[in-house]
């Protein structure tokens, strides 16, 4: 039991699948007695309010174990307007280092060689390249949770 | 990536035109002409794709790192009329200029 588990934000969502997942479970109930009076519908919502459950869960759990500062529509604009311009659509101003490397594109230095020595220099920029770097490998599903202990690492695989 | 936009994309346009038939063929046959023939054949669908919908969505969503509203905006398009079409044309939209999208 670490820390995410009591975050305000965390507890909103425990508080939303406190209330979600028993409000399917009356709901499918409810649908059992409508299919048993005789609307063959009903089994169908049945089975489908446990599904909305399961989703609810899903939610819940993946919730508490993002780190929220990487997803949101914040994370998206980045990825989405990485070079744009030199402050985001929310105002907050990207890195000067990021801003300056834009204005010398032209610039006869290697992209690769400035984009080196700029991370030196701006560890925040090394932190958001490799958040896009992220983004841009499919294989990235699992590097944006929060940092965690090895141990609740894998017991959260074994759970799945 | 590209794949996971793309199931999305057929799965809010299966759900989105089937909630419109339900909402302005089906139910209003059924209370108004008293034929409930089309909310029989097209609730079912449209209540097992929608599951489809929200998996195919969710997967985007995770993939895409949407925030909350986004991916509330992704649910009640499955059953809010005409809200697919929105939903599913801005996030289109806005991914199609993803960086990881463009390359392939």
């Amino acid at each position: 039991m670490s820390s995410r588990w009591l975050t305000r934000r965390s507890l909103l969502l425990h508080l939303a699948v406190a209330i979600w997942v028993p409000g399917c479970a009356v709901a499918a109930w409810w649908q059992v007695t409508v299919a048993l009076a005789g609307d063959r519908l009903g089994w169908l919502y049945s089975v489908e309010w446990p599904c909305f459950a399961v989703f609810g869960a899903v939610v819940w759990w993946n919730g508490v174990h993002d780190d929220p500062d990487s997803v949101g529509s914040r994370a998206l604009r980045r990825a989405v307007e990485p070079t744009g311009e030199a402050s985001g659509a929310n105002g907050v101003p990207l890195p000067a280092t990021m801003a300056a490397a834009e204005a010398a594109r032209d610039d006869p230095v290697p992209d690769d060689e400035r984009l080196r020595l700029a991370e030196q220099e701006d560890p925040e920029l090394a932190a958001y390249n490799r958040h896009l770097a992220a983004l841009a490998s499919s294989k990235a599903s699992s590097g944006w949770r929060l940092p965690g202990a090895a141990g609740s690492r894998t017991s959260e695989r074994a759970s799945r | 990536m590209k794949g996971a936009l793309r199931r999305y994309q057929v799965l809010a346009y299966l759900v989105g035109i089937g909630l419109l038939v339900l909402t302005l063929v089906g139910v209003p046959l059924q209370y108004a002409a008293g034929h409930p023939g089309v909310v029989a054949v097209v609730g079912p669908i449209h209540g097992f794709l929608y599951i489809v919908y929200l998996a195919t969505a969710y997967d985007l969503a995770r993939r895409a790192r949407f925030g909350f509203w986004r991916m509330a905006a992704m649910v009640c398009a499955g059953f809010l009329p005409f809200l697919a079409f929105v939903v599913e044309h801005r996030i289109a939209s806005q991914l199609q200029q993803a960086p990881e999208l463009a390359g392939d």
